[in-house]
């Protein structure tokens, strides 16, 4: 895993290097940076041309010096043809019990209007659809259950567990819609319409439910080198988030989202006309010992690797 | 000075023996990475496990040698794969079930981390175990 990391970060230094002269992610906005680096269909035709976008996810823990491991990583190519966009990624979550791989198509399709008034000046709406196939692998020979426990000696006897297979694949279908303009942003996914089976015990144990998501955010500062934006979001997995986020000059961006959990997300966004980055660390405030812990670390990076 | 540095030293291995003798009286923790909670569709998922335990594996408990010879207190955290909390509980009797803690809702098959601190009361050591347990439907 830590080979592809590496891999992925040269590719993309790489990319860098050899098309520093490119304007085409002129059109980055400062909203996007905002959005979640991934399962946002919409954006394939809001990017511009020829993007690369490469995301990768850390554990981390900060109550103890722990090596930090790889657990996701994706990377994911998109390009615009008027008001068409195209997009293809591939994903994989690797851990020495599960592994998830995901490949997948976008389309969406976008159109622009400016209206005479502060919201809605330079709005532009894309809807959106994709397909994925994921695999799901599961290595039953690093599994070890409660039934296995003896109390006095730890693991001693066999599971009496029984699943039907240990690899799994399917097919999911998304729909994206994003609004936005110069003063506000909101997209809303719709995930898994298809509610594929993924079970590994029984065929109709386990089915993956339609899932909505949305992060949105309106501008409240304006001024000329700096604007400041509310955030809300909502995910099935992660809840709702209430945030806020500040950037300067158009180039920094920190934003700090909370959820009713305690769980708390801090992000720092770079972003030039040729090079959108940011570095997000997610923690969790323990009530037990009152500190911050068990963090995540994401890093994601899109550049452009042609001419417009 | 000499005398002063010796019973100095006598008074450190003394204390540090001590404390040896406290932590062999420490519990000793099994942890599961893999557990099969109810059905997504309400079906429940019975096992036969030993002692005619039907639904040991239907939630994400630990096995302690000797539970009732050492007195401690427990704090049991899970975390999905974004690394947001979707349980928490003061009590490792408890388990937890595969369901967000506050809606309810079955969570989906897939990787969880988790953290528990466990204090014994008797020396106020405290011992904190992660690490990664499969969601297994």
């Amino acid at each position: 895993m830590k080979h592809i990391y590496t891999l992925l970060m040269l590719l993309a230094a790489g990319m860098l290097k050899a098309y520093a002269q490119t304007d085409s992610l002129n059109r980055f906005n400062v909203y996007k940076s905002l959005l979640q680096e991934t399962s946002t269909p919409a954006l394939v035709a809001d990017n511009g041309k020829h993007i690369v976008h490469i995301d990768t996810r850390l554990g981390v823990n900060t109550t103890e010096s722990q090596t930090l491991h790889t657990d996701y990583a994706q990377i994911s190519y998109s390009t615009q043809w008027r008001k068409h966009g195209f997009g293809a990624y591939y994903n994989t979550s690797i851990s020495d019990l599960h592994t998830i791989k995901t490949g997948g198509i976008q389309y969406g399709f976008g159109f622009s209007f400016n209206k005479n008034n502060k919201l809605l000046a330079n709005t532009k709406i894309v809807a959106a659809t994709g397909i994925s196939i994921t695999q799901e692998h599961t290595s039953y020979n690093n599994l070890r259950y409660y039934d296995q426990i003896d109390n006095q000696y730890g693991f001693i006897t066999t599971t009496n567990e029984t699943p039907i297979t240990n690899n799994i694949v399917y097919p999911t279908f998304n729909l994206g819609l994003l609004i936005r303009s110069s003063r506000l942003f909101a997209n809303m996914t719709l995930h898994d319409l298809n509610q594929p089976q993924n079970g590994m015990y029984s065929s109709t144990g386990s089915q993956k439910e339609i899932r909505f998501a949305l992060n949105s955010g309106l501008k409240f500062i304006d001024l000329d080198q700096l604007s400041g934006w509310v955030l809300i979001d909502y995910d099935y997995e992660e809840l709702d988030h209430l945030g806020i986020a500040v950037a300067y000059r158009n180039l920094y961006m920190l934003s700090g989202k909370l959820n009713k959990y305690s769980s708390g997300t801090i992000r720092l966004s770079y972003f030039k006309p040729r090079i959108r980055a940011f570095l997000q660390y997610t923690s969790n405030k323990n009530p037990y010992t009152g500190y911050f812990e068990y963090g995540t670390l994401s890093m994601g990076l899109a550049t452009g690797i042609t001419k417009q | 000075m000499r005398s002063l540095l010796l019973f100095t030293l006598l008074i450190a291995v003394t204390l540090g023996c001590k404390k040896q003798d406290e932590g062999q009286q420490s519990i000793k923790v099994y942890i599961p990475n893999a557990f099969r909670p109810d059905d997504m569709n309400g079906a429940q998922s019975l096992s036969p496990c030993p002692g005619g335990d039907m639904e040991c594996n239907r939630s994400f408990k630990v096995g302690i040698s000797n539970p009732d010879s050492v007195d401690f207190e427990a704090d049991m955290a899970i975390y999905n794969s974004r690394g947001l909390k979707v349980f928490h509980s003061h009590s490792l009797a408890e388990g937890w079930n595969g369901r967000e803690q506050q809606i309810g809702d079955y969570l989906p098959q897939g990787i969880y981390r988790y953290m528990f601190h466990i204090r014994q009361l008797n020396n106020g050591s405290v011992r904190i175990y992660k690490g990664e347990v499969l969601l297994l439907r």
